[in-house]
This record gives C-alpha cells, structure tokens and sequence, in this order.
C-alpha cells in the first residue's frame, strides 16, 4: 500500500520510493526499512504530520502517494 | 583561522553562535553568494561564520545547494558541525555529508543537558570513535563546552578530502551508517520537550481550534505592532526626526547656506529620509515579534495550518509569513518571500504582497479619515485592507493553472516547541534594520532628491516662484488627465501620487504642503474620495519594494508587478468610482 492509506496514529514501514522526486524523499529519510508514523491530518486535510526517525515532517498528500509501505504494528514503549 | 557553523535548522547553532561571539558581530552576504551569513569573533581570535541552517548538501536543492556553495567556493579553515543530541539522526548525516568535503571538522553535540533529562545523553567517546573527529558535548544555551569545543576546533587539522557523493548508493549508505552509529551510542530516551510539543500542538493544530489560535496570535502581533510598541517608538522617531530637522535648519540658516541648498537638505534629504524612517520602528516591531513567533516553533504550525488553502492560490504555506510582513513593509516581506516555496510560488507571492496595505499608508487613511469620514477610522481601515486581502487572493486564485510539479519541495520540519531566545530575534531584527537602512540611503535619497528638485524648480530650471509653477507640477497637470475617468483630476493629487512611489507617507505629506487649506478641497465628490483611496491602496509600491523585488526576482518581474499593481488600482478605482455615484452620488 502507499502511505497517504495509512489513517493518523498507523505506522507503516518504507519498502520504496518511485516518482521524480525519489532522489529528494530517500535524503530526506524515507530510505527502504524507515519506520514512519502518521501523527495526524492539517485541520484541512493537507499536508500530513509524519514521525520519522526522531523528527517531524509535513509531506503535502500527493507526495504521500509516491512511497510504497506495508503496515506495521505499533512499537511498544 | 576562520570555522564556518554548520547544521540543521533548529538544532541550536544561532545560539552556539551568539554565546562564542561577544565582539564585532556582523551580519553580511558570505562572499560570491547571496545568502545571509552572520560573522563573529571568537574568544581567542577564531572567525566564526553561522551558515544558515540545512538539512543537506544535496546539489538543485535550495538551500543545500547555496551552503554547498559557500563552502567549496571559500572553505573555511574549519567545520563545526552542530547536531542536536536529542535528535541526533539527521544531524549526523548532515556531519557525514561534511566530512566527505575534506575540511578538518568537529561535531559539536548541543542540547546536551536536554539529552540528559531525557535519559538519552549520546556516548561522545563512542561517537568520536566512530568517526573519527573530536566529539564535543555542549550546552550551547548554557555555555557548557564552550572552550572545549573552540580549542579542539583549533587543534583539528587531518581530514580526509573525499569529495561529495550525490547519487543514490552513497544517500542509502550514509543512512545505514548513521542508524549504526545511533544504535551503537545513542540510548532511547523519552523526548521530553517532543511530548510537551504534541500536547500543544494538541490545541494548536487541532482541526477547529487550530484557527482561532491563529487568529489571536495574529491578531496580537499586529495589535503590539500598530497599537502597542510599535507605535510608540514610532512616535519618539518622529520627535527625533523633528528635533534633528529643527537642529540642522537653524544650523543652516547660521551658516548663512543659499536657501535652495537649505531645501534640498531640510526638504529633500531630510524630508524624505524621515518620511521613510518614521516607519521603520513599526516594520521592525513586526519584524522582531514575528522572529519570535519563529525561534517558538509557532510559524512552522502555521505553515502547516495554512498551506491548504495557499496552495488553492498557487501559493506555499510558507508564504503566510510573507504575506504577514506586507502589512508592516513589503520590503521585508519580499525578503521573507525567499523561503516561501517553489520559484513559481515564490513569484505569486511577490505579487501578492502589495495587496497586504503596508504600514506606511496608514498615515493616508488617518487623514482622509479625519477629513471626510469623521469618526469612522477603523471602519474605513478595514474596509481597506480587507479589499485589498479579497482582491488580491481573488486575483491569485484566478491566475492559478494547477500543475502536478508544485507539490515536491514542500517540505516542512516541525520542531520542538520552545522558549524563543530574545537574543536571536534581537539579531535578526537589527540585520532587517541594517538592510533597509542601507536601502534607504541609497534608492530612496536618489529618488528624494530627484522629486525635490522637480519639486522646487521650474519649467526653466528656475527656482519656481510658488508650488504650482514646478517641475512636479507639470508633470502632475499632465498625468491628472488620466485621473478623470476616476473623478479625480486635480494636479496636486496626481502630483501626490507620483511622490508615493517614492514612500507612500509622502502622499500626505505632498498634500499637506500643496492643498495647505485641507483635504476637502481637491474632491467634488465622496466618491471621488473613495476612488482615490481605492487607488493609494492598490497601485504600484513603493520605489523601495520595487528594488527589492528586482534583487530577488529580476527587473522583469518587477515591472511586471508595477504594471499589474497600476492597473489593478486604476480598474478598481474606476469601478468604486461608478458604484459609489450610483449609491450615494
């Protein structure tokens, strides 16, 4: 699936990115096997707050739509 | 020796930068690039340069690319990497980006006590060994490491020229390297101040009370601003300018100096100097109020908060802040506008920024208030400044073909919420108040002086015997035929409006010195009132924000703005002209 599936508070792990601005999003972080958590929604709908290694970073929707993820369980603690 | 700072946004390095420097701080271009660099002194004679912040060194991005730059075209003798501890991951592969320059380098570790309190201090010795340079824990905010880090900044010397790796392998490599690297010396702690961050952001990006926050933030800056703090320094600017009018008139007449000199100093030099700093306490109160909101991490919400609806104008979140400082000066608006996106977006927003009526017309709207609308100021105020804000997104929204390539560098980090530092706002603010002055001594005493002296000769390059024989006056006869359709035609109003390109005070000031009798007196009609106010707020900026746009964005676009500006205000006036002796006549 791709991560702008994933609903506020769901985890999914990285497995690629595909698209023009695959170069830009893997020095960003969203390198295959990244953790990346969906914190939430803007109040109108874009962009979306993500959590990933150990930061916070706001990606407009159609971004999202670009980086292929599997769902992950939450980690505990 | 000279060692640049380098780091992330928000990792503390303005900070680290304030405490290493006491003496002579200067804020400049770094040489060969137009990017904002602040140099200082360190204790011990080292030059310090505080490279703004970045994410990475990659090439075609733009700020990456500008550091990049910077770096290779003039390398400094040493790199300190600053890395926020408590989030050490992207600043180490920032640091892992820098060592492949080949510039002896340290890694600086702020925030040091933050990683303490939350159990998650790096092991310095465990990193050092790992990398291979000097590790140096530090508390930059307070003072903790400081010589430490300066002495083995000195000291360090190998490094290993490697040149920087931009294609994919060397991307995937250096994040691999950095979660060994976490793995090996960084404990997982709880983040304190990242829990605190969600709790308010809790309220302050939730999905109904995220916009009345903004609004009352909002509406407390510009209350500080144009009521508050702002005004009053603006008022003891004015004392000032006046007392220092008076001192150099009376110096003058002793001196015995031609009376034409003594103009063009009093009215022309000073005058128009004045006119322009009479404003600058209210810009720079915005200004510093709006750094603050920044250093907070606030402006970073907001961002997010209104990048949606932005982008229904062609427009990035990132905009909003420039569209805020338009209403204190589109000079520093048009400044902010540098961070506000693509170079599409970034040019939209230039263009929408004169519609945000700057502080400098408030003067205009306080007079025709009080001549012709008594008691209705605030009421006028708002109609014309939410005309303006509704023409101009209207305009914007209008001229807006969607295209999938907007999307991609929106990228906006939120950090941590904190405590703003009154001491990076406060240098901020005095860079602004550098650059505009420097602005203004140059573009606006040209364009002063060369309205003086239309002012104050005539058609035979004669002193002229009253104001209406001048230069200014001819010219001003000629362009009030265009004024008709409006239904103001009279010379000292167009005459008025050509000296508000130079600084829109001077539209008052003109007509206090040409219509001495009053207001009333150069309109036949209310809605003749209305249409020119119509036109003061909307057509072109002033000289200063003009040059401004024409360093950022090239002479084209600014006189693409002029133009647009100009007859956006004639059709606008034109229209409020007609509907007006419709309604009221």
């Amino acid at each position: 699936m791709r991560l702008n599936g994933l609903a506020p508070g769901q985890t999914g792990v990285v497995v690629d990115v595909d698209g023009p601005l695959r170069r830009t999003l893997l020095e960003m972080g969203f390198v295959p096997g990244t953790r990346v958590r969906v914190v939430k929604a803007a109040p109108l709908g874009d962009p979306a707050e993500l959590a990933l290694r150990g930061y916070r970073l706001c990606v407009r929707r159609r971004v999202l739509e670009r980086i292929r993820i599997v769902r992950a369980a939450e980690r505990v603690g | 020796m000279t060692a640049a700072l380098v780091g992330n946004p928000n990792c503390g390095k303005s900070t680290l930068f304030n405490r290493l420097t006491h003496a002579h701080r200067r804020v400049g271009n770094y040489p060969g690039v137009t990017v904002r660099a602040a140099r200082g002194q360190a204790a011990g004679g080292m030059e310090l340069i505080d490279l703004p912040g970045v994410y990475t060194l990659r090439p075609h991005s733009a700020d990456g690319q500008v550091v990049l730059d910077c770096l290779r075209e003039h390398p400094p003798d040493r790199l300190i990497a600053v890395v926020d501890a408590t989030n050490p991951q992207r600043g180490l592969y920032l640091t892992l980006q820098l060592l492949e320059l080949g510039i002896p380098t340290v890694l600086a570790l702020n925030l040091i006590d933050a990683a303490r309190k939350n159990g998650a201090e790096p092991d310095a010795a465990a990193l050092e060994a790992a990398l291979g340079i000097p590790v140096i824990p530090i508390s930059a905010a307070r003072g903790e490491g400081m010589e430490r880090l300066l002495a083995c900044a000195a000291r360090q010397e190998r490094a290993r020229p490697r040149g920087i790796r931009t294609d994919e392998q060397a991307i995937l490599a250096r994040y691999a390297r950095v979660e060994r690297l976490c793995a090996a010396a960084v404990p997982h702690g709880i983040d304190r101040a990242r829990m605190r961050s969600d709790r308010i952001d809790r309220v302050l990006t939730h999905r109904i009370f995220a916009w009345p926050a903004l609004a009352a933030l909002l509406a407390g800056v510009f209350w500080l601003t144009f009521g508050g703090v702002g005004a009053l320094l603006s008022r003891w600017m004015q004392a000032g300018l006046q007392a220092l009018a008076q001192g150099v008139g009376a110096l003058l007449t002793r001196l015995g100096v031609h009376a034409v000199v003594q103009s063009l100093v009093l009215d022309g030099i000073l005058g128009g100097i004045g006119s322009v700093f009479s404003f600058l306490p209210v810009i720079l109160t915005l200004f510093f109020l709006l750094a603050l909101l920044e250093d907070s991490g606030y402006l970073a919400r907001a961002a997010f908060i209104l990048d949606a609806p932005m982008r229904r104008l062609g427009l990035s979140g990132r905009a909003a802040v420039a569209l805020l400082l338009g209403f204190g000066c589109s000079v520093p608006a048009v400044l902010a506008s540098r961070t506000a996106g693509t170079e599409r977006e970034r040019r939209r927003t230039v263009f929408l920024i004169p519609f945000m009526s700057c502080s400098a017309k408030i003067p205009i709207y306080a007079a025709f208030a009080a001549a012709f609308f008594p008691g209705h100021m605030l009421a006028l105020a708002t109609v014309l400044y939410a005309g303006g804000i509704v023409l101009g997104t209207a305009l914007m929204r209008a001229s807006y073909r969607r295209t999938g390539a907007d999307d991609g560098t929106f990228f906006l980090e939120l950090p941590n919420y904190r405590l703003p530092q009154l001491k990076n706002a406060l240098r901020a603010t005095a860079a602004r108040a550098k650059e505009f002055i420097q602005r203004a001594f140059t573009v606006i005493l040209l364009a002063t002086v060369l309205v003086w002296f239309l002012r104050t000769f005539d058609l035979r390059l004669q002193p002229a015997a009253d104001a209406g024989r001048s230069l200014l006056a001819a010219l001003g006869g000629a362009l009030s035929v265009l004024f008709r359709p409006l239904g103001f035609s009279d010379w000292r109003l167009a005459t008025a409006l050509v000296c508000g390109f130079l600084a829109k005070e001077s539209v008052i000031s003109t007509l206090g010195v040409l219509a001495p009798s009053g207001l009333g007196a150069l309109f036949c009609s209310q809605a003749a009132v209305m249409s020119f106010l119509c036109f003061t707020l909307l057509y072109t900026p002033c000289v200063a924000a003009v040059a401004a746009i024409r360093r950022e964005l090239g002479a084209g676009t600014a006189a693409k703005v002029v133009a647009a500006q100009c007859a956006a205000a004639y059709l606008a006036a034109w229209a409020v002209y007609h509907a007006a002796l419709l309604f009221i006549g």
